[in-house]
């Protein structure tokens, strides 16, 4: 990655800009499925100077999630339809000539991701105005006509069981494909989860990973949400299960936001759909294996040598602590 | 002999901090080696505690295996055997052990899903508790990897 091929790549796409320059070019931490680099360019259009911040998340050599990035562009496209803050998208490439691997070109956005999950040390007012909008965003994305903003492409699973057992199947299938040796409460997990599959009634769209870590905030309100490459049409407990895991709770708060029963009273009180506790268990197993995959995910990549970064070893190291919570949760 | 593997470990721990991190210009270059000396001393603590854990889990599958012969049928029971006869005289390093570990390992889902979800009979209710209990100290023994060299998620 240079910014002559960075602004090689700008030049063939604005069509009618000229004095390209690339004054800022710089990777940023965190993010273990793509790498984000942030973009300062500037050209001349039309007689004016055009100053664009901007995001280029482009496919690691090997990562935790294998995606399909067309599926994160376009869904990214409609989500800007909701009113939920997105970034605009600008380019979807997947020719590798221009930066060696497929990107995608996005607006940026200003604020700060939390590392994982909101600090402990964010006064008392900003919590409770983010922990609001968390939950309001994520009753918009399920409100959302999904049909309406063409989304039918990613799949809607038929009413019953369907969404729950695609979810399963697929996480159980990657499993078994990344696995590097047997994960004993993993097994008894995936056993305990095709022996209760619940039915579900409502189609929505998924974020599949919506957590503070995936939004941006600045001046006590959330910005941007970001990371939406495992959407799909599923079952909305799935993304509230995934809100409310242990793993993303401390001190007592999920996402360091809210006490659990807080989040899932403000969910529905923010017009998300009904919950049911039953399904919500259901999808809170499957998270804990879910995201125990996408670290043994990272962990093979690390250990096949295609990816030498330190923190793909260390996301490994957080398989004990989902299984702390499998363990518990299905009294083992 | 001397320096141990613990004390050559230190040492290039010592060698990132203090040679390669002062010379390094992005942000990325120093997260990532501060991201390598956590692992470095993950590895120092892990070097003592690897072995007894990994002999201690080879003598519970062994016994778990055994016991499991008794309840099992099918082809489960020629492939718990082999895997048996195949840890009797497992030698050599971690690797060596874990592999042979792994072999008894991959068999304890497999053997569980075999039993009824409720049962009276006692060969099979132990056996699902010996299962149970070595779930349980399997995460236990994880934990502990997980746990030295302070890394704290």
């Amino acid at each position: 990655m240079d910014r002559d091929r960075v602004r090689a790549y700008l030049a063939a796409r604005l069509a009618g800009a000229t004095d390209i320059e690339i004054s800022r070019l710089e990777r940023t931490g965190g993010g273990a499925s793509r790498e984000t680099w942030l973009v300062d360019a500037e050209w001349t259009e039309h007689g004016q100077r055009v100053l664009k911040p901007l995001i280029i998340r482009r496919d690691p050599t090997g990562s935790v999630v294998e995606t399909d990035r067309r599926t994160e562009f376009e869904v990214l496209r409609a989500a800007h339809q909701i009113q939920v803050p997105v970034p605009r998208m600008y380019w979807l490439e997947e020719d590798p000539q221009w930066l060696d691997r497929p990107f995608m070109v996005m607006e940026r956005i200003n604020g700060m991701a939390p590392p994982v999950v909101l600090p402990p040390n964010e006064d008392e007012a900003t919590r409770r105005t983010i922990a609001g909008e968390f939950v309001r965003y994520l009753a918009c994305i399920h409100r959302a006509d999904w049909r309406q903003l063409g989304l039918a492409f990613l799949g809607a699973p038929d009413s019953g069981e369907a969404a729950a057992r695609t979810q399963l199947e697929y996480w159980e299938r990657e499993y078994h494909r990344v696995k590097l040796e047997e994960h004993p409460v993993l097994a008894t997990a995936l056993h305990w989860l095709a022996t209760h599959v619940p039915p579900h009634s409502e189609t929505v769209l998924v974020h599949a990973d919506y957590r503070a870590g995936n939004v941006l905030y600045d001046s006590g309100h959330i910005t941007a949400i970001l990371d939406w490459e495992m959407a799909h049409l599923g079952d909305p407990m799935e993304d509230l299960a995934w809100a409310v895991m242990q793993f993303w709770t401390t001190g007592g708060l999920c996402q360091g936001l809210l006490p659990r029963d807080e989040m899932i009273a403000g969910y529905e009180n923010a017009g998300g759909m009904p919950v049911d506790l039953e399904r919500l268990f259901f999808y809170e197993v499957l998270g804990a294996v879910k995201m125990a995959v996408i670290s043994i995910t990272g962990v093979k990549s690390f250990c096949e040598g295609r990816n030498y970064e330190p923190v793909m070893a260390l996301v490994g190291f957080m398989v004990p602590r989902l299984e702390a919570d499998l363990i518990a949760k299905l009294a083992i | 002999m001397r320096p141990g593997a613990t004390e050559l470990l230190s040492g290039i721990k010592d060698i990132i901090f203090n040679i390669f991190v002062p010379e390094l210009q992005s942000e990325q270059a120093r997260a990532q080696a501060m991201y390598s000396s956590v692992l470095i001393e993950h590895l120092i603590a892990r070097w003592e505690i690897e072995m007894p854990l990994l002999l201690e889990e080879r003598a519970e599958l062994r016994g778990l295996l055994t016991q499991a012969l008794a309840v099992v049928a099918g082809d489960l029971g020629p492939r718990v055997r082999e895997a048996l006869a195949g840890s009797e005289n497992a030698g050599g390093g971690p690797k060596a052990i874990d592999a042979e570990n792994e072999r008894m390992r991959t068999l304890v889902p497999a053997i569980h899903r075999t039993l009824p979800a409720k049962s009276d009979e006692p060969q099979t209710m132990e056996l699902d508790a010996a299962i149970r209990a070595y779930i349980r100290n399997q995460h236990r023994r994880d934990k502990a990897f997980v746990q030295v060299g302070e890394l704290t998620w």
